[in-house]
């Protein structure tokens, strides 16, 4: 073989695996999207934390679901109620005259920054709902807003 | 020397074509079943539950004895929800819970807020109301049957098949056999058969094989008069 054919077959083949290269990557991305597709999970794991607490005896519910219990509204009572590590939350008892009854949280450091500070970090994701619920003080049930905040860490 | 080229050829190109064959396959393969595509539906903030909204807003007690389910009962005997109105307006401030009031058969009775700002997937909760029931949230029964009672949502018998045609109770099956159609007036060799509407107005466009068919079908009081003939237009015909 003379020296220019292996000049001119190694220009073509040059071409021939930059070819296959590209086509190679762009299938394999691809494939990877479909075999890895971002689940957020984030509104899924609020609809639990409002259930657990409005259902759960464990947690601020009083005697039905939907009616809390303001002996129960406390951060001590969150720790037995639901935890989990990179999850935070705050919730927010109002009347619906919108005035302040209790407030309880279950966050730390980290969390409670993020809550306070939401420019500083980015690691984390910021949710929350108003459910409308009843809550039982002076021996009646009288009918407030429940905020609940909650601070997802992404890792 | 060929058996390097050879060998080149191989590693270079045709083993990276293999590859490659396979993960357009694989791709293909993926993409036909779209798992990833269906499975975020089941975190869909759209199959939220708000019952439980709506059954403590129900529990709310409007003073020591009744609660806003005793209040709805009471304005129905009364027919007058000016009290139920003014009470969900000074509770629903904040959440405004969706809800329409109707009958054990789905007339609605009352709206607390305006069915056209309410979701459809509101859930329905029922109350007892003496011996019958009431529901709460938002019913789409009595919309459908509207829309099912619109011209545009009539049937469209002559786009059915044969059977769709037989077994539709809004249309007739007519067969003429091969030879003329009296409806488009054209002679064939191929069977002539409409499907057309089933009302007591169309008999006459019935031979007289189904002449009697309008009459149990249709609801029709038609007659066979003979064949018609250039001067007279028999066949079938209202009594």
């Amino acid at each position: 073989m003379k020296k220019g054919d292996l000049t001119a077959d190694a220009v073509i083949w040059f071409w021939r695996i930059i070819l296959v290269t590209m086509i190679t990557i762009f299938i394999l991305m691809n494939t990877a999207k479909y075999l890895n597709p971002g689940f957020s999970t984030d509104e899924l794991e609020l609809k639990i934390l409002t259930a657990k607490l409005l259902y759960s005896d464990t947690c601020i519910k009083y005697k039905n679901p939907g009616e809390i219990d303001l002996e129960k509204f406390n951060d001590a009572h969150l720790q037995n109620c639901y935890l989990k590590s990179n999850i935070g939350y705050k919730l927010n008892l109002t009347n619906l005259d919108n005035k302040q009854i209790k407030v309880a949280k279950l966050l730390n450091m980290q969390q409670e920054t993020d809550l306070i500070l939401p420019t500083v970090s980015k690691n984390f994701n910021h949710l929350s709902s108003k459910e409308y619920i009843l809550y039982y003080e002076n021996n009646e049930l009288k009918p407030g807003i429940l905020n609940i905040e909650v601070i997802k860490d992404v890792q | 020397m060929y058996n390097k080229k050879a060998l080149l050829d191989i590693a270079v190109y045709a083993i990276p074509s293999f590859f490659l064959l396979i993960l357009i396959l694989v791709a293909f393969s993926f993409y036909f079943i779209q798992v990833s595509k269906d499975t975020p539906l089941l975190y869909s903030p759209k199959s939220d539950d708000k019952t439980l909204t709506i059954i403590t807003y129900l529990r709310t007690p409007i003073n020591q004895e009744e609660t806003i389910s005793d209040l709805i009962r009471q304005s129905i005997d009364k027919n007058d929800f000016t009290e139920l109105d003014e009470k969900t307006n000074e509770l629903l401030k904040e959440t405004k819970i969706p809800i329409s009031i109707y009958d054990g058969n789905n007339n609605l009775i009352h709206e607390i807020i305006p069915r056209a700002t309410q979701l459809s997937n509101t859930p329905t909760v029922e109350i007892p109301y003496n011996n019958d029931i009431i529901k709460l949230g938002y019913i789409e029964t009595k919309d459908l049957s509207e829309q099912e009672l619109e011209p545009e949502q009539k049937i469209d018998c002559d786009s059915l098949s044969k059977q769709e045609c037989i077994d539709s109770k809004e249309c007739v099956y007519i067969y003429y056999g091969p030879g003329y159609d009296p409806i488009t007036g054209i002679t064939t060799i191929l069977d002539v058969w409409h499907c057309i509407e089933c009302k007591p107005a169309n008999c006459p466009s019935a031979p007289q094989k189904y002449c009697l068919t309008f009459n149990y079908k249709c609801n029709a009081n038609c007659e066979w008069t003979g064949p018609p003939t250039l001067t007279q237009a028999r066949g079938c015909q209202p009594k």
